[in-house]
């Protein structure tokens, strides 16, 4: 009979969890234990705003009502950084994943550290921070409390976004102390949770986009829009080994809705080239006009005269330059495991064959692209980027602005998959917009890339 | 420049564009409904997928002067609220990665299960085959496809 109560009480239980992995509401509503299971309704988050908010740090701040937002400090490439880094953070703050809204945080290194997608690396790097940014805010809450409610710190316990009491039946809730908590000392050194006690981090949580995504609500970099914003492209040389001779723009710039033609250079003499500034092609043909279907068939009507500065090259090429690197390479074993000389020496039969894969696009299906508004004295960019903190210093020497002048804000991505380490498209973006004297958004098509 | 009214999500849309100006790009760029991508401009990503009177059709290689009284829907319209079985599937499995090409597959499979309610295997295959996902969730889709298909 008490099982039977149990089991009552939860299938009858009416769970309203607002954020469940990703804006949205998650309702069950199953009524009785004989009917079948009605299906989970998703809609859209629907928190309460509230009133003022309270930032505790640079990650995090927390509504009078107690709605938490947290920021997503690193790139989001479909590897789900944007649930998963917020998770470890509402973990130690000790609130309900319910009660929590996710925003995409831009480029800030004064706050962040490691703003990259790439190397498998957000989570592991990131771990620790995340962990020590939440437990430090739930710290600075429950002095908060002890100071309201005149008991000592030890005393009090969390629960999902709730100070407690135990003794004197007391409670309070995190948005009733968060602007109190606020104004306190950071700590120093505040203990972590034991990962026993973890209600959040290790439970399947749906992608806090998945609402947004399932809708075509605007995530994307192609999906920016600004008033006033012109399309940018690119036409670049049609091989390796190539670059701009001469160009006839005449009939481009008559076509209608176009601005300009002219050409583009990421990479002038001084500047110094980092890691990421990686591109075959640094001057390219910039068409620049109202729309992107008007702008695609200027490009297409574009005449330009392409000079080589060495011999194109080929796929044998390179197969024969990477063959030589393979051999030549130094050989170490890596990793070990058993004794697979002895395995195959008493093999009843050995299959020996050797696979070649070609140079290859990376092929994100969301092609490259950039936004850029750059001004005499700043320059705002908005994109796809898995490396925003190496994108900047170069957007700031080419455009002569100082790096704090040049702020970056991280879109969704349609896929990185490593491309995007490399953010030429967005200098790109920042020169066009600086010629032009424009806000731009530059769109690579699919044959670009 | 050509005036053309199109029925978009249930609204009659008046555009002022070149007459092979593609759907797509009246979509994203005049009406600033950009829940429709731009993958490929050939037709062979489905990323661009609408309805045309709720057939699956790619935006991309469709001129707007060709759709005169078809009734265009988008992933905008196919629900008002994401209540669509389609959407609510997609959601629940959680199919997406990236999720760039996820409304062009919402919007293929929600065009196969309006005239086929309870697809085989072979007949989703053949239905999603023209949608690329670069980041592989096709058991996911393949998934959400069979829960979609129960509640529609």
């Amino acid at each position: 009979m008490t099982n039977n109560n149990l089991r009552s009480s939860r299938r009858t239980f009416i769970k309203v969890s607002a954020a469940a992995g990703g804006g949205m509401v998650l309702g069950f509503n199953i009524v009785g234990c004989t009917t079948e299971a009605k299906r989970p309704a998703f809609v859209a988050q629907n928190l309460e705003t509230p009133d003022s908010w309270s930032e505790l740090n640079g990650f995090l701040k927390i509504g009078n009502n107690g709605v938490v937002t947290i920021m997503n400090p690193n790139p989001e490439i479909g590897q789900n950084v944007k649930t998963s880094m917020p998770m470890i953070i509402a973990e130690e703050l000790d609130v309900s994943w319910d009660n929590v809204i996710v925003e995409q945080a831009g480029l800030d290194t004064d706050i962040f550290t490691r703003q990259l997608a790439g190397g498998s690396q957000s989570i592991r790097q990131g771990w620790n921070d995340l962990r020590k940014t939440g437990a430090t805010a739930r710290h600075m809450l429950v002095e908060a409390a002890a100071q309201k409610l005149e008991v000592p710190a030890s005393e009090l316990t969390t629960e999902a976004g709730v100070i407690h009491h135990k003794s004197s039946g007391q409670s309070i809730g995190y948005g009733e102390v968060a602007t109190a908590a606020a104004s306190l000392e950071v700590p120093e050194d505040v203990p972590l949770k034991d990962p026993s006690e973890f209600t959040i981090i290790g439970k399947d949580t749906r992608n806090v986009d998945g609402f947004k995504i399932a809708t075509g609500k605007p995530l994307f970099g192609l999906d920016v829009q600004r008033e006033g914003m012109l399309i940018a492209m690119i036409e670049h040389p049609p091989a390796f080994g190539m670059k701009v001779g001469s160009i006839d723009a005449t009939a481009a710039k008559a076509m209608p809705g176009i601005k300009d033609v002219f050409t583009i250079n990421v990479e002038p003499e001084g500047i110094q080239k980092q890691w990421s500034d990686v591109n075959a092609f640094p001057e390219l043909v910039a068409i620049v006009g109202n729309s992107t279907w008007e702008v695609m068939k200027a490009k297409k009507a574009l005449k330009v005269n392409w000079e080589s500065t060495s011999d194109p090259e080929s796929s044998e090429d390179h197969e024969r330059i990477l063959g030589d690197l393979i051999s030549k390479a130094p050989k170490e074993v890596a990793r070990l495991d058993g004794d697979p000389e002895g395995a195959f020496k008493n093999a009843a039969q050995v299959i020996e064959k050797t696979y070649n894969a070609p140079f290859l696009a990376h092929n994100t299906l969301e092609p490259m692209n950039f936004f850029a508004h750059v001004t005499e004295d700043k320059a705002e960019l908005e994109g796809p980027i898995q490396t925003p903190e190496y994108l900047r210093p170069t957007v700031a020497a080419v455009c002569g602005l100082p790096e704090e002048k040049v702020s970056i804000m991280m879109t969704r991505m349609g896929g990185g998959f490593g491309r995007r380490l490399y953010g030429h498209f967005g200098t790109e973006a920042a020169l066009i917009s600086k010629q032009a004297k424009a806000p731009v958004k530059l769109v690579y098509t699919r044959e670009d890339e | 420049m050509a005036q053309y009214t199109i029925n978009v999500n249930g609204q009659d849309r008046q555009v002022d564009v070149a007459n092979d100006t593609p759907l797509l790009w009246v979509l994203r760029d005049s009406l600033n409904l950009v829940g429709t991508k731009y993958g490929c401009g050939i037709a062979q990503c489905g990323a661009c997928t609408v309805h045309l009177d709720g057939k699956a059709t790619r935006a991309c290689t469709t001129p707007v002067s060709a759709i005169g009284s078809q009734k265009v829907t988008t992933i905008e319209g196919l629900s008002e609220d994401g209540s669509h079985p389609v959407q609510q599937a997609w959601i629940e499995h959680d199919v997406p990665q990236c999720g760039y090409c996820q409304a062009g597959q919402i919007m293929t499979d929600a065009s196969l299960l309006s005239t086929n309610k309870n697809p085989s295997d072979e007949e989703i295959s053949n239905a999603m085959h023209g949608n690329i996902c670069r980041c592989g969730t096709y058991i996911r889709i393949k998934a959400a496809v069979k829960t979609a298909a129960k509640n529609v």
